[in-house]
């Protein structure tokens, strides 16, 4: 029997490694920032089924009950922090191909001339 | 005593209060005060650390699901040099930075990147060393965008794609030590670890070298290096090869023998620091762009520093921590030059700095000294750290560590060749002017030259320091060393 919690480590490995994949493949800087996203999708989803318990209860403390089949609430506040850090990152991201744009007219990496890729 | 906090706090503080004044002057004092304040305040504490056997802590949450900071000799030492790097390069960024209305933001994000350094130093469970990891990335990838020209964009998005990778692995990393310790706290995992089974070890581990590695500039994960480092600022391109690569670099040992303390890879590492020298020397000596050059032998240095911490001897770990300091004093004087360089002629190439040595004679002086001193001429401080690191690897013995110190001595060789290269054509005779240059006008700009004359200063004179940092290495360099 597949538990909830192993079909979520396999989506979570599958979306890291489709993410990472299209990095490395694609040649559209737009599309370099999606794959990007796609794989801390994939972390994120990694922490939070670390703190899966199945059939668990929220991790707030209410009178009569104890901490009993409650899902632990730390990798959740992980995932917070970092689906944070990861919109930061995309934003800035996406100012910089805002930005490579308006300069060179192109969001293609083999046509920018500045640098080698 | 005042808690450790204040390292993260005050340069934070600073930042957010000279946004919202938003005035040039105000914004260059007060991160100026802060930098230099901070320095003597690790100053201070440098003689209680070192005696202490048990790091300063300051936790903001106690407990065992609280956040721990501390602060033990090697990270005070660590501290001392990023703020008084950081004093300099603000001097330096007074003069050498256009005026506008973003230059208040540059020394916002300035005093950022301070913080997060801090903060890595200080942090002592995982995952806060991975936010403080990211403000650094952030902060470093914005100042390498700053001039927002066509290469510094592509270099700073090449930079953040490869950023963001890392710091994919280093969460991978941290998720299964969690899930096998049950905790973030360095200590904590460090003996999980011990008991659990080794298969885990190993994936974090090596997963986390990988996050970490992008950062430090290892070897297979640091071609973003020679594009941001030569695209950024001058200012920037000295912090960024003076001390952030060198401070990832520590943070990576200082984890892998606290936490992955199981897992042996210190073999692995010194492979990894040989290929960065060799191949950083090799791209280094084909380089025609000064900046370039100097970026690609930030790599070699890195590779050396590696090489050298990763012999596992106290000897090795103590001379790489020596290295680390002559080369942030070194590597920063010379992208510091390099930048007024630019700044006077307009040009980037090595060919069209010739006979420049006599309309900028100081300039050039003391970029010949900084380079003799990164070469390693004796009597220089230089000389004594890669003696130090030979020394130390002929005493480790074993063929890798042979094949070191073979490729070291090679690259030694290849530096001479192409600092050299550079030096002659300084003092060559003829003139900028006439291969078509602007007008060279001046030496570098009084806050600048003082800031390179303390930077040479320290690598040329270092050596004089030496009996008064030997008494203090011990305990510096003790968190470096696996303890089995």
């Amino acid at each position: 029997m597949i538990s909830i919690a192993q079909i979520l480590y396999a989506c979570s490995f599958a979306l890291i490694t489709i993410g990472l994949y299209a990095v490395l493949v694609q040649r559209n800087l737009i599309r370099i920032v999606i794959g990007l996203n796609i794989a801390d999708l994939g972390v994120n989803i990694l922490l939070v089924t670390l703190g899966y318990v199945d059939g668990g209860r929220v991790p707030i403390f209410t009178a009569g009950q104890g901490a009993q089949h409650m899902v632990d609430p730390i990798p959740q506040a992980l995932v917070l922090t970092a689906i944070v850090i990861g919109f930061g990152v995309t934003v800035l991201m996406l100012t910089l191909v805002m930005r490579i744009y308006v300069k060179y007219g192109t969001i293609d990496a083999s046509r920018l001339r500045g640098l080698k890729w | 005593m005042v808690s450790p906090m204040l390292f993260i706090i005050a340069p934070l503080g600073a930042a957010f209060l000279m946004t919202s004044i938003n005035r040039r002057e105000i914004a260059l004092v007060l991160s100026l005060l802060t930098a230099a304040g901070l320095g003597l305040l690790g100053f201070s504490w440098l003689p209680a650390t070192l005696e202490l056997a048990q790091p300063v802590v300051a936790a903001a949450i106690r407990g065992p699901m609280g956040i721990a900071l501390s602060l033990d000799a090697l990270g005070t030492a660590l501290a001392i040099i990023v703020a008084l790097s950081t004093t300099l390069v603000l001097l330096y960024s007074s003069s050498y930075l256009p005026k506008g209305h973003h230059e208040v933001r540059y020394y916002a994000v300035v005093m950022l990147l301070m913080a997060s350094s801090f903060g890595l130093v200080l942090a002592r469970d995982v995952f806060n060393l991975f936010v403080f990891f990211e403000i650094l990335c952030i902060s470093s990838y914005i100042l390498v965008s700053w001039e927002q020209t066509g290469a510094a964009l592509e270099a700073s998005f090449k930079y953040m794609v490869l950023g963001s990778i890392g710091s994919i692995f280093i969460l991978v990393s941290i998720a299964l030590s969690y899930h096998v310790a049950g905790s973030l706290a360095m200590a904590d995992i460090a003996q999980a670890f011990r008991t659990a089974p080794k298969a885990y070890g190993i994936m974090a581990a090596v997963l986390f070298l990988f996050g970490f590695g992008v950062e430090a500039a290892i070897f297979p994960v640091n071609t973003w290096l020679p594009d941001a480092h030569s695209s950024a600022p001058s200012s920037i391109s000295a912090l960024l090869s003076g001390f952030v690569i060198e401070l990832a670099l520590l943070v990576v040992f200082r984890v892998q023998n606290t936490v992955f303390a199981t897992v042996d890879m210190l073999p692995v590492l010194q492979v990894l620091g040989i290929s960065g020298v060799i191949v950083g020397e090799f791209a280094a000596f084909g380089q025609k762009d000064l900046k370039r050059m100097l970026a690609y032998s930030s790599i070699s240095q890195v590779g050396i520093m590696l090489f050298a911490i990763s012999l596992g001897t106290t000897a090795g770990a103590q001379a790489g921590v020596y290295h680390v300091i002559m080369h942030a004093g070194a590597k920063s004087a010379l992208f510091l030059i390099a930048g007024y360089f630019i700044l006077r002629t307009g040009r980037r190439l090595v060919e069209d700095y010739r006979g420049l040595g006599q309309r900028m004679p100081v300039s050039a002086a003391l970029f010949g000294l900084a380079a003799l001193s990164l070469l390693g001429a004796p009597p220089l401080f230089g000389f004594f750290t890669k003696f130090m690191i030979l020394s130390a690897a002929a005493s480790a013995g074993g063929g890798l560590a042979w094949f070191g110190i073979a490729a070291i001595l090679l690259g030694t060789v290849l530096e001479a060749l192409y600092l050299f290269r550079v030096i002659r054509t300084l003092f060559a005779p003829g003139d900028t002017v006439a291969t078509g240059g602007r007008v060279v006008r001046a030496e570098m700009d009084l806050p600048a030259l003082v800031a390179v004359a303390v930077f040479t200063a320290l690598v040329v004179f270092g050596a004089l320091l030496l009996p008064a940092l030997s008494s203090m290495i011990g305990p510096i360099a003790n968190g470096l060393v696996t303890l089995h």
